[in-house]
């Protein structure tokens, strides 16, 4: 969901560092742990091809003056986010929120909407050096690119997951509920399926 | 503590035995061998490693599972298809238990159920996993084998409450054309182990400890997860680890209990070298429960409750 209420950035917690808010770059290192460069607006892993590049997005979309994504380190066996993130720039996703072509393991797309996926794929240029982890030349390409580019002319995009705290269920019987039709009677310590 | 109404399935694993009503059978502890960035690893991708310390790595998690009656198996990592076949020689020449094939890579663990079939092994072998990723090839690979054992995981990608991974067991939630129930079963799958599949905290973390519930409440199958993989990627607890090794095991030590106290019949502990914490935990855990449940469970004689003073 899209939310104006949420206005910190960088929005989701993640395993990077922040460097100048201002920068034209972020950096992905995939599955590689590297030396930060204080001219990237944001620097950090990403190991998986579903959560993991959600969170890119979420975090870049919601800093216009992101234009350029670096995508870089060794991939990630079997989830492969770096191929993912280099097809969802590309190509989208289709109806099922799956990954168009991306050849990770499960690369869909759940908490981030369409809208935030369409101003990714146009706010930022996918840098792909997927493999190199010289962080000269990662940080020379940092340098480069740090101050190139006018910032996004539209707004930031804050966008959270849906909280399932918002989503009420009913239910009918039994004193513990755990969800449509099982219940624990707590005074017996059973646990009931009533469709059984 | 609890009894589930629905009939509980107790499979048996090469002589483990897994399921079952809370405080019936002991926990079945699975630790991680040869995975990514293991220190006995020499080559990945050739299956080059230390089989000194391979084997006593594993006679440890045996020594750990004869002391406190919880069995155990060997989950092995494989990069490649290589390197999972030299694992799986060498852990069915050093230990009688169940080996768990993983692998991040569909076809290194579908070759692993073909390799298990030709030369033999696939009573032994329980295949991890059968997910929403699956391809064709790794599904009609796995027809042919003669696996008949998976762990089937409940991560559905797009929606990850309680609702969506159930759909994706009973339906394939709209990704698959059929639920992964159903798959399993053509795929010649007769023991289900689920998976209810950890996510990270901020993303339905919780609902791995409510599913299980949900699964053995509607199924009756054998439950369990992954569940250390919360604190591994919790960036919080991460970082006060830097400072504080010991905050970062107790919690992730504990999630072994979490998953216990739910009903979980297994738990993928982590490392291997863990065994020491997680067997500790795991048996005291068992004990609590069993004597929660003793008006209506009698534990079996292997149960810790039976075999720890």
């Amino acid at each position: 969901m899209v939310s104006s209420d949420v206005k910190q950035w960088p929005v989701v917690k993640g395993d990077y560092v922040v460097g100048d808010e201002a920068s034209n770059v972020a950096v992905v290192t995939l599955a590689s742990s590297l030396e930060s460069s204080p001219r990237a607006a944001i620097w950090g892993t990403c190991m998986t091809e579903n959560l993991g590049v959600e969170k890119v997005i979420i975090n870049v979309v919601s800093n216009p003056h992101i234009r350029y994504v670096v995508v870089c380190g060794m991939e990630s066996k079997g989830h492969l986010p770096g191929d993912a993130i280099v097809s969802i720039h590309k190509n989208g996703v289709d109806e099922r929120r799956r990954i168009v072509d991306s050849k990770g393991a499960i690369p869909y797309i759940e908490n981030v909407p369409l809208e935030a996926i369409e101003r990714f794929r146009k706010q930022v240029e996918i840098i792909n050096m997927i493999g190199e982890i010289d962080t000269d030349k990662i940080h020379h390409t940092v340098d480069k690119l740090s101050r190139c580019a006018e910032q996004y002319p539209e707004e930031p995009i804050f966008c959270v997951a849906p909280s399932t705290s918002d989503v009420k269920i009913e239910y009918r019987e039994g004193d513990v509920f755990v969800c449509d039709d099982v219940y624990i009677d707590s005074t017996v310590g059973v646990v009931i399926d009533v469709q059984v | 503590m609890f009894r589930f109404n629905h009939e509980q399935t107790i499979h048996n694993i090469r002589g483990v035995r897994i399921g079952g009503q809370p405080g019936e059978l002991p926990t079945v502890l699975c630790g991680s061998i040869f995975y990514e960035g293991h220190s006995i690893v020499e080559d990945a991708v050739k299956g080059k490693f230390d089989k000194e310390r391979a084997e006593n790595l594993i006679n440890n998690q045996a020594s750990f599972s004869d002391e406190t009656g919880n069995p155990h198996i060997i989950q092995i990592y494989g990069r490649s298809l290589d390197a999972l076949v030299k694992y799986m020689e060498f852990v069915h020449e050093v230990s009688d238990a169940p080996m768990m094939i993983d692998s991040t890579e569909g076809s290194v663990r579908s070759g692993g159920a073909l390799y298990s079939t030709e030369v033999g092994l696939s009573d032994s072998v329980i295949y991890n996993s059968m997910n929403v990723g699956m391809t064709e090839s790794e599904i009609s690979a796995l027809k042919s084998s003669d696996i008949d054992t998976a762990i089937v995981l409940a991560f559905n990608p797009i929606d990850s409450s309680l609702k969506g991974r159930i759909e994706l067991l009973e339906n394939g939630s709209g990704i698959l054309n059929r639920g992964l129930l159903e798959l399993a079963e053509e795929c010649g799958i007769k023991k289900v182990l689920v998976d209810t599949g950890a996510t990270p905290i901020g993303s339905n973390s919780g609902v791995v400890l409510r599913l299980t519930l949900a699964v053995k409440g509607k199924y009756g199958l054998p439950t369990g997860s992954g569940i250390h993989n919360i604190p591994l990627s919790w960036q919080w607890l991460r970082e006060r680890k830097k400072d504080d090794p010991v905050i970062y095991r107790v919690c992730d030590i504990s999630t072994v209990a979490l998953q216990q106290i739910v009903g979980g019949d297994f738990v993928l502990y982590g490392p291997i070298e863990n065994a020491k914490y997680a067997f500790a935990c795991a048996a005291m855990t068992d004990i609590l429960i069993a004597e929660g449940a003793i008006e209506f469970i009698k534990p079996s004689s292997s149960h810790p409750i039976n075999k720890l003073k």
